[in-house]
């Protein structure tokens, strides 16, 4: 669990519905319809009559960014116009940034005339919360240079927005609220590009937020209520749900990413900080489509716990054809006892041994209870007939990773 | 001070953690140092905790609240906090407000506010953060924090337990157990290692240990690992460049194969994620190398450098090979004593009650002399015995008819033995008789403390519908005092001096008495509001904790009851009662409706 980002949509109506009371004045006009795989766009028009009433605006709300320059906005006269733009794009497939998605959400929003463009973004820093603020929004953070103002706020402070000159007063109530939602909601990080300031209001033409999920049990009647999603092109999986949801439900951690169901070295390696270091030494030495999945557990889960997540990866190497490695991985715990949890491991083994004729498996692993864990891991491969080789910490941690790919008959690059 | 423990770090562990603070004393014995933990703070249970210093099982001291451990153990100057990741952060602020010099907090999923928070705080303070989301940290040969280091054999393995000559510092917990035995093997091992956590911003930053490593003398060289994510490579860049660290310094960043995911991938460290691509382990590890830092081709590379690195020192004379110490056997198998004993001892020449030997208390031939001790552990003044000893007497029998004796008589009429008699009628002591007295105590002692009025406090139990315990009683009442009462109060009166919670009490009878005459502070109310007044002070600290839950009142009922129980049994034998019937026109049979 860590920072994830949220839709456009999903900013837009936390800052509607939690805006602060003090900062009445400055709460921006927030107005939009939201459109995902299922919304019928022919009766939208009643829930949001304004869509009929004058020029809307129409963008991809896929979290990623530079929708402009990418096509993925539309300024249309009449609703008709941007339904036919929109069902020309829903649910057809896209590449971003070398990510394959398909899109389904939009936001859609009243067209709004104005004259100037602001910038504003929050993120957080070591030790201070950072505001952001220049006047030629609309273009990249990186493009604006000179022009832009930075704030830093110290943690347990109100902004000291003097440096602001000449702002008006409904729109210095704005960044106010604005920034006290970004602190009272574990936003780490929020930007609005731009944002537009006529008359009538102010207006959050753009908006991006982060939310800090582990804050996620004093969120819960916040955006603890809304679905987080994953990022564009990572539509989950149903053994990555599996897994996600047997980790939310323990007090340890199970990871599992599926990457290429095809490729031919699935890993399950324990520690967050030796997963890394696995899927670096494989991919530093193949071609990285061999590797099926990133992998990870670690705070000692239990016998139960590792069974399930041990099946659910079975169940994925079953389904593949090719000849592959299953790499069981890891450190020299400092408390996850090796013999609990491999006794899962092994317990899925049996479970699933009939079926995986083309498994060879190679084990690393040190820690509380290791010799028995692999012992016995060992003999229950003997005895099932799968290949498998153990090693404890007298192996490099990585080395195991040159035995399996010797053993797929893969070469490495260098 | 560079390194951040020595052998005579002590440390309070917040929360019950067993095997983690067995694992912390298991060190010590294989560094040949003393216990490292002063105690557990458990907010649950204060009752000692039961561990093993080397093969002698002993009782670690348990407090309820920091505030006590930081009170009775002012030299444990180091906390490692194992509350949750809800509550960790409450216990952090807690610690560093009570001036502890390290916390190492092990929880995972710490919002990334809280700990911003925390370091602001610190920084005020001084104080030195580890974690959260880490495993803690070791300085060889003197302290573990926690699970640290891992299994007595890996520890050994990795030589934590004496010191070597190299710096850790690292984000990952479970890394620094392979990085420890990576570095003791190719080198004289560490001196100090700290994993500072996965989390974005974690409590302490790695150029802030490399820092001291560089200012501590015994380190000679520095090992360092990071992981893709977050930009403070830049900063330890800038201290190679600005030539504040000078000690040879090996990094690596891992996190290279992110580039090559087809989709965002989350590590299962919460800060290891790019938000640019100055963020990326490749940008990351080159920055470094650039600096002068020593950064290998790969992580498989490290051992190699490790190992040059430490010749090229030795070579130079600057360190050299430590000697490797003999290490105490610890026991393989240790077994918990199942029952354990501490009033009383017969295993010498001659028997003891607490330390003094049963002679001279047979020789001072006082009952309620040895009850103390053998009760609370103390020794009592005694006026405080010669009420304890009227007590006795006050409740030693009341009649024929009440619930206890009357069992026990229809059971000694039915020819059973005495003892079987004795606890037929012992098993009637409970709520509605003769067990009252603890819950009268507590009634009244939890109304005074809650600094309620004496109105207030029986208006509050008028409205939850309650009977105030240790008020009225079924036959005596204002007009018809019961004796008992009045000659123990008047004797309280006139030895104790002030008596705060009987006085409250008789201020309450003043008030139910208005309402019926019967409402009187019976007995068992009285016994109970004047032990609080007189007893409870006289009591050491671990007796007096669980003064209302251990029912030492109610047991000076059964004790002294137990005497007038017996009368009645031998009574029955001595007139060979016959067995008794109860007389068919004294039971409503049915439903008692009529027909």
């Amino acid at each position: 669990m860590a920072q994830k980002p949220i839709r456009e949509t999903q900013a837009k109506a936390l800052i509607r519905d939690q805006w602060p009371q003090e900062y009445a004045a400055g709460k921006p006009a927030i107005r939009f319809a939201e459109i995902d795989g299922s919304t019928d766009l022919l009766a939208l028009p009643h829930n949001h009559p304004w869509l009929t009433e004058g020029k809307v605006v129409a963008k991809v709300d896929e979290l990623f960014g530079k929708r402009g320059k990418l096509g993925y906005v539309q300024v249309a006269e009449t609703w008709e116009e941007t339904k036919i733009w929109m069902e020309g794009l829903r649910k057809t497939t896209a590449t971003v940034a070398g990510r394959c998605g398909v899109l389904e959400h939009f936001i859609v929003e009243p067209f709004v005339e104005h004259e100037e463009e602001l910038y504003l973004a929050f993120t957080c820093e070591r030790t201070e919360d950072v505001i952001l603020f220049s006047r030629k929004g609309g273009m990249d953070v990186e493009e604006q240079g000179a022009s832009i103002v930075r704030i830093p706020v110290p943690l347990g402070t109100e902004p000291e927005l003097s440096q602001l000159q000449g702002l008006d007063t409904k729109l210095t109530a704005t960044i106010r609220g604005l920034f006290s939602l970004f602190r009272s909601l574990d936003l780490p990080s929020v930007e609005f590009n731009p944002i537009a300031v006529n008359a009538r209001g102010v207006y959050l033409l753009d908006c991006v937020a982060r939310v800090d999920t582990c804050a996620a049990f004093r969120q819960r009647s916040t955006w603890g209520l809304l679905s987080i999603p994953e990022g564009f092109g990572s539509t989950r999986t149903p053994e990555e749900l599996f897994i996600s949801d047997l980790d939310a439900k323990s007090g340890s951690s199970l990871k599992f990413v599926l990457l290429h169901p095809q490729g031919r070295i699935w890993t399950m390696v324990a520690g967050g900080g030796a997963s890394i270091i696995y899927a670096d030494a494989i991919t530093a030495q193949v071609d990285p489509k061999e590797l099926a999945n990133y992998g990870e557990w670690s705070g000692n889960p239990s016998t139960d716990e590792m069974e399930a997540y041990t099946g659910k990866i079975l169940s994925l190497i079953e389904k593949n054809d090719r000849e592959q490695a299953l790499i069981i991985g890891g450190g020299i715990a400092n408390f996850t006892d090796v013999a609990r949890t491999f006794a899962g491991v092994i317990a899925a083994l049996e479970d699933h041994a009939p079926k995986l004729k083309n498994l060879k498996i190679f084990v690393r692993r040190a820690g509380p209870n290791d010799r028995r864990g692999l012992k016995a891991l060992q003999e229950a491969c003997n005895r099932l007939r799968i290949s498998c080789v153990t090693h404890g910490a007298e192996l490099p941690m990585t080395a195991v990773v040159s035995e399996a790919l010797s053993a797929l008959h893969l070469t490495p690059d260098s | 001070m560079s390194l951040l423990f020595s052998p005579t770090t002590l440390a309070i562990v917040y929360g019950r953690k067993m095997v983690s603070v067995q694992r912390m004393l298991d060190f010590d014995v294989l560094a040949g140092r003393k216990p490292s933990v002063a105690c557990i703070v458990d907010p649950v249970s204060s009752a000692p905790q039961k561990t093993f210093f080397g093969a002698k099982e002993f009782l670690l001291p348990v407090v309820r609240t920091l505030k006590e451990a930081r009170e009775r153990f002012p030299q444990a100057d180091v906390l490692i906090n194992f509350a949750s990741q809800r509550s960790a952060g409450a216990v952090v602020l807690e610690g560093i407000a009570r001036e502890v010099r390290v916390i190492a907090t092990i929880a995972e999923g710490v919002p990334e506010s809280d700990t911003r928070q925390w370091i602001v705080e610190a920084q005020r303070s001084g104080t030195t953060l580890i974690g959260p989301a880490t495993v803690g940290a070791v300085t060889a040969g003197a302290f573990r924090v926690g699970d640290t280091g891992g299994s007595t054999e890996h520890l050994i393995a990795s030589k934590l337990h004496r010191a070597g000559c190299v710096g850790y510092v690292g984000k990952s917990g479970g890394m620094s157990n392979e990085l420890y035995r990576m570095i003791a093997e190719h080198s004289s091992g560490i001196a100090e290692g700290v994993a500072i956590g996965g989390d974005r911003n974690p409590g302490s930053t790695l150029l802030s240990h490399i820092l001291r490593y560089q200012e501590e003398p015994s380190i000679a060289m520095i090992v360092m690992t990071s992981e893709i994510g977050g930009r403070e490579e830049e900063d330890i860049a800038k201290a190679l460049k600005e030539k504040r660290i000078t000690k040879p310094l090996i990094a690596w960043v891992a996190g290279t194969s992110a580039e090559h995911f087809p989709k965002d991938v989350q590590f299962g460290h919460a800060g290891a994620w790019a938000a640019s691509s100055a963020e990326t382990a490749q940008a990351k590890n080159q920055l470094l190398k650039k600096a002068g830092a020593l950064v290998p081709q790969r992580f498989e590379g490290l051992p190699e450098i490790i190992a040059k690195t430490y010749e090229a020192l030795k070579a130079s004379g600057r360190v050299q090979d430590p000697m490797e110490p003999i290490l105490p056997e610890l026991p393989s198998d240790r077994r918990s004593a199942h029952v354990q004993c501490t009033i009383s001892d017969d295993r010498g020449a001659e028997a003891t009650y607490g330390s003094t030997p049963i002679s001279q208390f047979i020789h001072d031939g006082s009952l309620v002399k040895t009850l103390a001790r053998l009760w609370w552990k103390t020794d009592l003044t005694q006026e405080a015995l010669t009420y304890l000893e009227m007590i006795l007497v006050a409740v030693a029998d009341h009649g024929p008819a009440v619930a206890g004796a009357h069992n026990a008589i229809v059971a000694a009429s039915a020819d059973k033995d005495t003892v079987s008699a004795l606890c037929s009628g012992l098993l009637t002591i409970g709520p509605r008789f003769g067990g009252a007295v603890d819950a009268a105590a507590r009634a009244f002692f939890d109304a005074h403390a809650r600094g309620l009025s004496p109105q207030e406090f029986v208006d509050a139990m008028k409205e939850q519908g309650e009977r105030i315990p240790g008020i009225g009683h079924k036959i005596r009442s204002v007009h018809n005092p019961d004796t008992r009462v009045s000659t123990l109060l008047a004797f309280a009166q006139d030895h104790f001096g002030d008596l705060p919670l009987t006085t409250y009490a008789l201020q309450v009878e003043r008030i139910t008495t208005t309402k019926k005459p019967n409402l009187i502070l019976n007995v068992d109310g009285l016994i109970g509001v004047s032990l609080v007044d007189i007893l409870l002070p006289q009591l050491p600290k671990d007796v007096a904790d669980g003064f209302f839950e251990a029912g030492y009142l109610n047991g000076l009922f059964a004790l002294g009851r137990s005497v007038g129980i017996l009368g009645h049994i031998f009574d029955q034998k001595r007139l060979k009662s016959p067995l008794y019937r109860h007389p068919q026109e004294d039971i409503l049979y049915g439903e008692g409706t009529l027909d």
